[in-house]
């Protein structure tokens, strides 16, 4: 009986993922705060046409400094080639945020950082787990989504980040 | 359409602020309350407290109690049942079990038994979607079941108990009559015998209570000790019942433990619903010291 | 039965009504979601303690959506725990549309009714929020307007908290503005100094029944923030305060309560650092006055100390005490530059963090009343004194350097004092534990890597010694990992006991499948890319996440 209830969800969630394929939308609007105080809007968030990474992490999740450690070291050469920007989203809360302005600059990270605090870009994104990263295109359309971070998953990433250079459409999952 | 929305926003932060007066307490902060009504056809409520040797906040709960005490007097029915975890026996001196198969039985169906203490059940009755409640909502819960009902209750109970020296035995005669109609269904009486004055150690938090981390002669009161009719108690009656009809159950030969003090025993009855909407709720309460 | 039926028409008539009530009613918008279902099918383990169920397989699931539209926004969440995972509190069990909402979201003005979450400042004097794998949900349902000028946003709400499949008795009024100098006073537009200041007020309402009290049927509580940008230097500061509220948590007293958190923060490339010093007292908040626990909590003061990720580090958390607590933390984060010696060919970082929490120093009113007897203003405290009594402290120190193309390691050493009394509630020894980690990464070809994970944690105190090993592989969206955990136990007390297990999972984009076999205890488990909270248990588990 356990197991029917499953296998339902399971259908279901599959039809869902088959109708909701080919939805592209603009990123919602939502205020984050950035590591000197500013509130920003999320739907201002903008590349000249650029793509944008959006990453969502937390100082306390590994595999999220892993992925952001890793995108790091190669950074310079992806904006020089792609024109590509990372905003990394903090979803630390009250008792971990303190440490996410010393880890980014100690880390000697160049990206864009901001604070949700209150989970609130969090949820209109639906983000469950973190890592979870989001590809924009240059018109401002999110067009790819992967949670986790695993070994060359950097490679696959700016792959699809050339395809959106060229134009090209890539697939949304 | 700007300076209407302005003044929406307005408005409503005013009313939030027209709500949100806080209200500063000045001393005393407790009531002295000595107005207690007695008699013997007035509702009494029935307290099953949860308790341990072993749970430190346990002493804070019968405090409370006992200040109720004051407030009610014996319109509170108390029966405290030792149960769970902090019950456990071990080294001296927590050797002594206060636990009872009688009173398990009654724990395990409210989950009392797997839940941290001290907890309360007043007349068997939900608050909140829970028949156990916190000890700092013992107070009020006890308040809503004696202050927001009628003060005459639906049945009285008139309980006669004499204890037998020469074998060591009970004898308790109940007769109940009712003050009201009640509808159609099935109606328990259960007779339970408690004890108090047990003087054993107990965990303590609560240095106003005396010594932490423990009270080595704590005084336990109406520590629960057997049901003399099984512990859900037996029926007296499944129909209609009618102002002024009578019923009767009476009980011989009860044996009383090796290590109860006869002197410090009562006997509590207790009339509850058996089924229906109501199945498990309490009607009337009494206790008489033997 | 009824209720896989009942989900999967649901399902299938949302998602039917949301596409063409977009597509052609509406004029476009767009849903999203997501999805996650955890599953564990339990087996009775005597050794470990695990204990079996009565429906021998236990769902937490919820699926969510939003419709948005323009300015419109709509969104619900169903949840099911049929029954609760075991270490989720029973009171879960059930199933139901737990968070509804809707929302206009102008450019100036923004309105939500039904469930929201909503934080003031640090969350001081008011914060609800939702930790699915702890099953934590304090939501508000009720209305709240968020008003945006330049500069300035001011936001007002009046809501009862959701408690499980119900409401809290409390009603919470609050209101919150949040100003942004430099954007306000023309003047300063174009300083290097940037300030922001805070300020907030929320009030409970809860009617008084208690025949053995006088008891305030509203309690206020007010905080005001302080935060300052300059180059490289930051400064935060935030007080708060809340009038007589005699509760549960804090034994019935009269005692007005307050808390404070300061913050200097310096940092530039490569290197960063913090000093946190936080104080509060008799500061525990709730809907509900008699209520304790994890329940309808509105305040929330955070446990000053670092999250760990590792699963030994993370096995003596400090829980926070917001009716006392004194605490102290500093953060460094450095980077030694790639080609120094001690650097490497990639540069070594290094993360230092200190961690102390004590008692708050208490004195009685007066001779004749106990320190915190119910009834009474309490007792009388000294804002600079420090109490006697520790509660946690946790040094603890991180290397990690890339060695090659290949290699990675990094390197941990904790040293962690907890108080048994005060995080668990029992009269126990204390426990000081030493804790060494090593996390080594081989990647050695494109998209595949080991990982071995090697910790070992050593204390006379509680279970005794922990030992624990995993390797890990990966290869694109698959994963695998074996764990082996050890405890030595004490000798004459306790057992070693072994919790081996094995774990695999896929992911595809941003859905997510795992299942994992084995014995578990209870702790934060990061695999696989991905780190949540797991009760105690043993049998198979399975983790489905989806986004869309």
């Amino acid at each position: 009986m356990k197991v029917l209830h499953w296998i339902t969800m399971m259908i279901f969630l599959t039809l869902f993922g088959s109708f909701t394929a080919d939805q592209k939308s603009p990123i919602p609007s939502v205020d984050v705060k950035s590591l000197d105080g500013k509130i920003i809007n999320t739907s201002s968030f903008q590349n000249d046409g650029n793509p944008i990474i959006i990453s969502f992490w937390a100082t306390w999740c590994k595999p999220c400094i892993q992925e952001l450690t890793t995108i790091s070291e190669v950074y310079p050469e992806w904006q020089e080639e792609t024109g590509v920007k990372l905003i990394a989203i903090s979803v630390d809360n009250s008792r971990t945020s303190n440490a996410v302005l010393p880890l980014v600059n100690g880390k000697a990270w160049d990206y864009e950082v901001y604070l949700d605090e209150n989970s609130d870009f969090k949820r209109a994104m639906g983000v469950n787990v973190v890592p979870h990263t989001f590809l924009v295109n240059g018109k401002g359309e999110i067009v790819w989504q992967h949670t986790s971070f695993t070994e060359g998953s950097e490679l696959e990433l700016i792959a699809l980040v050339r395809k959106l250079k060229n134009g090209e459409e890539i697939p949304s999952h | 359409m700007k300076s209407k929305l302005n003044l929406l926003f307005l408005g409503f932060l005013l009313s939030i602020f027209a709500l949100s007066s806080c209200d500063k307490v000045e001393p005393p902060y407790m009531l002295s309350n000595g107005n207690i009504i007695s008699g013997d056809t007035v509702r009494k409520i029935f307290f099953e407290d949860y308790t341990g040797h072993k749970c430190p906040n346990c002493p804070q709960a019968h405090k409370i109690l006992e200040d109720l005490k004051v407030v009610y007097g014996d319109r509170i029915v108390v029966v405290a049942i030792h149960t769970g975890f902090f019950s456990m026996t071990s080294s001296a001196p927590w050797d002594y079990d206060f636990t009872t198969s009688d009173g398990e039985a009654i724990s395990a169906f409210y989950g009392a038994n797997s839940v941290g203490l001290p907890k309360g059940v007043v007349n068997r009755k939900k608050v909140n979607g829970s028949y156990l409640i916190d000890r700092a909502e013992f107070a009020t819960a006890v308040s809503l079941a004696l202050d927001s009902t009628p003060l005459l209750p639906e049945i009285y109970i008139e309980l006669d108990g004499t204890y037998h020296s020469l074998d060591s035995t009970i004898s308790v005669e109940a007769k109940m009559t009712a003050l009201s109609d009640l509808p159609s269904g099935k109606y328990n009486i259960s007779l339970i015998v408690t004890e108090s004055e047990i003087v054993k150690p107990q965990k303590n938090t609560d240095a106003s209570l005396g010594t932490t981390p423990e009270i080595l002669d704590y005084h336990h009161e109406h520590v629960y000790r057997a049901a003399i009719n099984n512990p859900w108690g037996e029926e007296f009656a499944n129909s209609t019942i009618s102002n002024g009809q009578t019923f009767q159950k009476s009980y011989t030969n009860f044996k009383i433990g090796a290590d109860w003090n006869p002197s410090q025993l009562h006997l509590v009855a207790v009339v509850y619903y058996a089924d229906g909407a109501n199945e498990k709720q309490v009607i009337q309460a009494q206790q008489i010291d033997l | 039965m009824k209720y896989i039926l009942r989900f999967s028409l649901l399902l299938f008539f949302l998602q039917s009504f949301f596409f063409n009530l977009s597509a052609q009613l509406l004029g476009g918008g767009e849903v999203h979601g997501s999805f996650q279902t955890d599953g564990q099918l339990y087996q009775k383990d005597s050794v470990i303690g695990a204990e079996s169920i009565a429906e021998k397989v236990a769902f937490n699931s919820f699926f969510e959506m939003r419709y948005i539209n323009k300015n419109f926004e709509a969104g619900m969440r169903y949840e099911l725990f049929m029954p609760p995972m075991q270490g989720y509190d029973v009171r879960w069990k059930g199933a139901g549309f737990a968070n509804k909402y809707v929302r206009y979201n102008g450019e100036k003005l923004e309105v939500t009714a039904g469930n929201f979450y909503e934080q003031f400042g640090s969350g001081m004097i008011l914060r609800s929020y939702q930790e699915w794998n702890l099953g934590f949900d304090n939501a508000l349902n009720g209305v709240r307007v968020k008003y945006k000028l330049k500069g300035l946003t001011i936001t007002g709400l009046v809501a009862k908290q959701r408690f499980y499949w119900d409401l809290g008795p409390g009603t919470i009024r609050g209101v919150d503005a949040q100003v942004s100098l430099n954007e306000v006073i023309d003047k300063l537009k174009d300083k290097k100094t940037r300030i922001g200041l805070g300020g907030s007020f929320v009030s409970r309402y809860q009617t008084d029944q208690d025949p053995l009290y006088v008891l305030p049927e509203n309690v206020g509580a007010f905080a005001g923030r302080f935060e300052i940008y300059r180059a490289a230097f930051n400064m935060k500061f935030e007080a708060s305060g809340k009038i007589n509220d005699p509760n549960a948590s804090n034994n019935m007293i009269y005692k007005n309560g307050n808390a404070a958190l300061l913050e200097l923060g310096y940092s530039k490339k490569g290197f960063g650092m913090t000093l946190q010093a936080a104080r509060a007292d008799n500061m525990d908040f709730r809907s509900n006055r008699a209520s304790s626990g994890f329940d309808l909590p509105i305040s929330y003061i955070p446990a000053m100390t670092a999250q760990h990720a590792y699963s030994l580090a993370a096995m003596y958390p400090y829980a926070s005490q917001a009716n006392g607590q004194m605490g102290l933390q500093a953060n460094i984060f450095y980077k030694i530059k790639k080609g120094k010696t001690l650097g490497g060919k990639y540069g070594t970082n290094i993360n230092i963090n200190y961690a102390l929490s004590q008692s708050i120093y208490k004195q009685a009113i007066n001779d004749s009343t106990y320190i915190g007897q119910n009834g009474t203003l309490g007792y009388e405290t000294d804002l600079f004194k420090i109490g006697e009594d520790r509660y946690y402290s946790d040094f603890n120190i991180k290397v990690q350097r890339k060695l090659s193309k290949k290699w990675d390691v990094s390197l941990m050493f904790m040293n962690v004092f907890y108080n048994m009394l005060i995080n668990e509630g029992h009269q126990e020894a204390d426990v000081h534990a030493n804790i060494g980690i090593a996390d080594i990464w081989w990647k050695y070809k494109p998209f595949n890597s080991l990982h071995f994970e090697i910790q070992e944690l050593v204390t006379q105190q509680d279970q005794g010694n922990w030992s624990s090993v995993m390797i890990e592989y990966n290869r694109k969206g698959l994963f695998a990992a074996v764990i082996a955990l050890y405890n030595q136990g004490i000798s004459g007390q306790s057992d070693p006991v072994l919790y081996p297990s094995v774990t695999t999972g896929y992911t595809q984009g941003a859905n997510r499948f795992s299942l994992s076999y084995g014995k578990q205890r209870e702790g934060i488990l990061c695999v696989g890319g991905v780190c949540r909270a797991v009760p105690a248990a043993n049998g198979f588990s399975i983790t489905i996440n989806s986004s869309f």
